[in-house]
């Protein structure tokens, strides 16, 4: 169901701390927490004696103590003590997750360990650039993750769900758009020329009539999307003559998301925000980003609307077979995403599963 | 699913009188009240018409009137007026034998044909004039196993309940005692020379160190008792039947455990102690910390039955197997065992 | 695809108040989710609430003259359900439109037609002429029940059950232990006439009846399958000639039509009007008699609620009938048989 042997987001750096934190992240149960020497750690959230999960338990030092019986369990996940008994049988063990903290966002491999190789890790350096405005928002989304994908890759809806704020028709039917696969990303850009500016960008760029706007929007699996938002005078271009749409122009910013399923129907969205830091003057930036959560939020809503319309079907939908009925040629750019998952799936070669549970030696 | 052929706690006495009480029990609805002569009643709580609740509808003398159509029902379960037409058919519904004892109502659940009162556990001495007693009355979120394992395994106590009856001393220096003679479990529990918990440092007096004993007793299906005893460390501690009694202080606990459901349990807890507690505020005091104490398990018992959910979906608590077993569960296992057996020796019939 | 519900039946959608303007109203009849909406003239449309495209509930969306916009991808969506646009492209594809439920607009209600559209005939729709008969006080009320829609049709084809459930405003003992009961069959439903002769008045009756004797007083609720139901309450001085058809001495009554559309097949949506003639002269008693009539819909309601949860725990329970049951009885028969012709017949238009 969900593509293995991967990074995945499992929190944001500042949700790491000294007390554990409990996550679901493609259906496995997860606590994490950070050493004292500052570096993070993820196990199996589950005492392996009577389940309890470990994050009903307490840190010292190190070490994860249960909160039912004192089990005692060490960063490898290994069972460094049982209260009462001196030597018991061969020492239990959780299941310990690699881990790795980049760029606020803290990664966690999910899969056969074996395989975990960092150079795959999908990261922005710019969320940690001092010279950015960084907002960022972590979402509960009750939907299946392919339902954000659909519509990061589909930015007309900009025009419809979000017209109070970035959004506006002209986004819908006078964007020049042109899709591409490059290697396992898609890619989509829009650009409209001449059109009128929505309510944000007029607020806080220097544009409030007409103008030219552009927007890019990559998909990188298995969830990761980079979406630049620019815009300029009509008819604006680069200096040194280089394409425009990698760039914010005279005024943009750009967004990053960090996909990360829970289970088959609700999933982790960890969206973050970036700009420079003279494109929106300190006083405004609350209310900027104010209004950019809100068109998270909106997002949100349509993504609960679309998975009660798909748990209520009495033919058993998925999200696997939303849009099977019929396609617009707004949808290039997500069947193609789509298509990329499924290729990888099948690439996949089935890995070990999670440890099963039968009692140990 | 339940062993049947038992007799469980339904309540307590005075919760029942002349209205309607409805509550579920090992998945069944069952509707108490009192006939006007004071003897409790226990019948399936759905009229045989139309399905409504009979704990919706009225007393009418001694017998049950449907709220929806009037159809009324006796104490045997028999229906016996019919509205509107004189003739009544041959309709019965259950009705549970049922016993006032020791401070509980007992329910028998399987075949009224096997209700042998001597077979309700004997908490006998909740009855004793020099005791005295509280009680509690909860509804853990968890299958009735997860209670049971909580009750044999009191080593939980260092980590759980550590700003009342336990400290870390508890598990990692007692010496533990598993003992089972036919299907009753006991672990015995000791430590010696040791800081007491704060509970015990304030209701026993202490100023040094102490010994101090448990002992928890399971009898199939689900009851448990339970029996704290202390004394200053240069005392001997007891042994053989005699770790039941308090030393210097201690108290006693019983448990009526009833399953509502497969994920829910009914919790029907009384704690007895010797009179000379000290005041009223001391006792109320004592009082509050056993109650602190069984809601600290309560949180405990749901977040280990999501987990349970989360891995076995349908299956028993017991079809996860952990996976180590420490010294400390022997008793619990052996609880276990007992079940099982009787659960398949109900099966085969 | 075997229905579990009689769907060539027109059903009760929404009260026509229910449905303002320019906003969609979102409703689920027999499973099927339907978005309502107004066109610019007025009149209702009832499309299915799921867009073609990405599946988002057009109810979600904004009305757009006469048709309706996606909140989506802004496709829009005539009142025959068929994509009128698409923006950012000239060409509609052709499989892109939603289902169109025929819809007629009545009496106060809008009914639905969720079956085969070619046998959608507004003639059958139930006659309802109390809900708009001048000078007639009406107080009426939608409710979302969580039971199965059966339960709320063996209740009304046993009034005996006041006695118990009303006991404390239209109900009295005699209507269970005295009551002369008759149960019809009709062409497409099932009639039951209860007569409860030489009775003191309920509460109800007394205080609006102003009785100062006995009363003989009548139930007579008239069933129509699958969904509908018309039941006429009344009384007279006792021996006044009521029953035997003249019109008695002090008659007082009212009139109660209900209209029970399933959702699923554990809740129902509920549409229940009481008109009464009298009263224009007494708007205090109105009021009192307004809050009597919802109290007792309410005690319904909590039966059902009951019933249900007592199925769901133990589906396989056995019942028992009593005498009263020949016109509940009668009606699931009548159902029954609907649904297997139903079912039976050769599979048609898309669901």
């Amino acid at each position: 169901m969900f593509l293995r042997n991967q990074w995945y987001v499992a929190a944001f750096d500042d949700e790491v701390r000294r007390t554990p934190l409990a996550r679901t992240v493609l259906g496995e149960e997860l606590i994490l927490f950070r050493r004292l020497d500052g570096g993070t750690v993820a196990l199996e959230n589950r005492c392996a004696h009577r389940r309890l999960p470990l994050s009903a338990g307490r840190l010292v030092g190190d070490t994860i103590e249960c909160g039912y019986h004192g089990l005692v369990y060490d960063c490898s996940g290994r069972c460094i003590k049982i209260p009462g008994q001196a030597h018991g049988p061969e020492a239990p063990v959780v299941r310990a997750y690699p881990v790795v903290e980049r760029h606020r966002f803290v990664y966690v491999w999910i899969g056969d360990p074996e395989l975990a190789d960092t150079a795959r890790i999908v990261s922005f350096p710019r969320l940690s650039d001092p010279a950015s405005g960084v907002t960022k928002v972590r979402l509960h989304v009750p939907a299946n993750h392919l339902l954000i994908l659909d519509n990061l890759l589909d930015l007309s809806h900009i025009a419809y769900v979000h017209n109070s704020t970035i959004g506006n028709a002209a986004v819908a039917e006078q964007a020049e758009v042109k899709t591409r696969r490059i290697g396992q990303h898609v890619r989509v850009t829009r650009e409209m020329n001449g059109v009128p500016a929505p309510s944000t960008y007029a607020q806080f760029g220097p544009h409030q009539g007409i103008f030219d706007r552009w927007q890019l929007s990559e998909f990188r699996p298995p969830g990761f999307f980079w979406i630049n938002n620019g815009s300029a005078a009509c008819g604006w271009r680069r200096a040194d003559g280089g394409d425009r749409i990698e760039t914010q122009g005279e005024w943009g910013f750009e967004v990053y998301h960090g996909i990360t399923p829970e289970t088959a129907t609700t999933t982790h969205q960890f969206w973050t925000l970036a700009h420079a830091l003279d494109m929106v003057r300190p006083d405004d930036r609350a209310e900027f980003y104010r209004q950019c959560h809100h068109v998270v939020y909106e997002d949100l809503a349509v993504y609960e609307a679309q998975q009660r319309s798909l748990d209520t079907d009495p033919a058993g939908a998925s999200a696997d077979e939303v849009g099977s009925r019929i396609a617009i040629e707004a949808d290039r750019a997500l069947l193609q995403g789509r298509q990329v998952l499924k290729e990888l799936m099948r690439a996949n070669h089935p890995t070990q599963p999670p440890i099963p549970h039968e009692a140990r030696p | 699913m339940f062993l049947r052929n038992h007799w469980y706690a339904a309540g307590f006495p005075d919760e029942i009188g002349r209205t309607l009480l409805a509550r579920t029990l090992l998945g069944e609805d069952v509707l108490f009240y009192r006939r006007a002569d004071g003897a409790p009643v226990a019948l399936e709580n759905r009229c045989a018409h139309r399905r409504l609740p009979l704990s919706m509808g009225a007393l009418v003398g001694d017998a049950v009137q449907c709220g929806y159509h009037g159809l009324e029902y006796d104490h045997t379960g028999a229906c016996i007026k019919i509205p509107g037409q004189h003739g009544v058919p041959n309709v019965r519904l259950r009705a549970y034998p049922l016993v006032e004892r020791h401070r509980y109502l007992w329910i028998w659940m399987g075949d009224p044909a096997l209700a042998d009162p001597s077979l309700i556990p004997d908490f006998s001495r909740l009855d004793a004039p020099d005791v005295g007693v509280t009680r509690i009355q909860l509804k853990p979120d968890c299958h009735v196993q997860l209670v049971i394992d909580n009750l044999l395994d009191l080593s939980h106590l260092a980590y759980v309940h550590n700003t009342t009856t336990g400290n870390a001393a508890l598990a990692e220096d007692a010496e533990v005692r598993t003992e089972r003679r036919g299907d009753v479990v006991q672990v015995k529990r000791w430590v010696r020379n040791v800081v007491p918990a704060p509970t015990f440092v304030q209701f026993g007096g202490y100023n040094g160190r102490v010994n101090l004993w448990q002992v928890s007793e399971f009898r199939p299906p689900s009851y448990v008792r339970v029996s704290y005893g202390s004394a200053p460390a240069d005392q001997p501690t007891p042994d053989g039947d005699d770790i039941w009694s308090h030393g210097h202080w201690g108290f006693a606990v019983f448990h009526g455990l009833t399953p509502e459901s497969a994920r829910a349990t009914h919790q029907f807890r009384h704690v007895a102690h010797a009179h000379g507690l000290g005041d009223a505020q001391v006792t109320a005091e004592f009082y509050r910390q056993c109650d602190q104490i069984i809601r600290e398990d309560l949180a405990i018992f749901a977040v280990q039955q999501r987990a349970l959910d989360a891995e076995a979906g349908e299956a028993p608590p017991s079809a996860v197997n952990a996976r180590v077993a420490i010294h400390a569960d022997g008793g619990l296992l052996q609880a276990r065992l007992i079940n099982e057996r009787l659960m398949r020796e109900q099966a085969r019939g | 695809m075997s229905d579990k519900f009689v769907t060539d039946a027109w059903y009760v959608a929404a009260w026509s108040d229910e449905l303002g303007p320019d906003r969609p109203l979102a409703r689920i009849v027999l499973e099927r989710p339907v978005v309502l909406y107004r066109r610019r003239d007025g009149s209702p449309v009832a499309l299915e609430d799921r867009c073609i495209h990405r599946r988002l509930p057009l109810s979600l969306g904004r009305v757009a003259g006469d048709g309706i916009e996606c909140g989506y991808h802004g496709l829009v969506f005539g009142a025959d359900g068929r994509c009128r646009a698409v923006p950012g492209q000239p060409v509609v594809p052709a499989e892109a439109r939603v289902r169109a439920y025929p819809t007629v607009e009545r009496q106060r209600c809008i009914w639905i037609w969720t079956g085969d559209p070619a046998r959608a005939d507004p003639a059958t729709i139930r006659d309802f002429p109390w809900l708009e008969a001048p000078g007639w006080g009406l107080v009426k009320l939608h409710a979302r029940v969580p039971c199965h829609y059966q339960l709320i049709i063996d209740n009304l084809l046993d009034l005996s059950h006041l006695a118990y459930v009303h006991a404390s405003t239209v109900g009295s003992r005699e209507l269970a232990e005295q009551a002369r009961v008759r149960t019809e069959r009709l062409p497409d439903g099932v009639r039951v006439s209860r007569w409860t002769l030489d009775v003191p008045p309920a509460q109800t009756y007394l205080q609006f009846g102003r009785y100062a004797g006995n009363i003989d007083r009548w139930q007579i609720s008239e069933f129509r399958t699958p969904c509908t139901f018309v039941i006429d309450n009344g009384s007279a001085l006792a021996g006044t000639g009521a029953p035997e058809g003249a019109p008695g001495a002090q008659r007082w009554g009212f009139m109660v039509c209900h209209g029970i559309t399933p959702e699923t097949e554990r809740t129902t949506n509920y549409f229940w009007a009481l008109a009464h003639a009298f009263g224009a002269d007494d708007p205090d008693g109105v009021a009192e008699f307004h809050r009597q009539s919802l109290q007792v819909i309410g005690e319904d309601i909590a039966v059902f609620e009951a019933q249900q949860r007592m199925i769901d725990l133990d589906p396989a329970a056995p019942t028992i009938d009593i005498g009263y049951d020949a016109g509940p009885l009668q009606a699931r028969r009548l159902i029954d048989r609907l649904l297997a012709q139903q079912n039976a017949a050769p599979q048609r238009a898309s669901a």
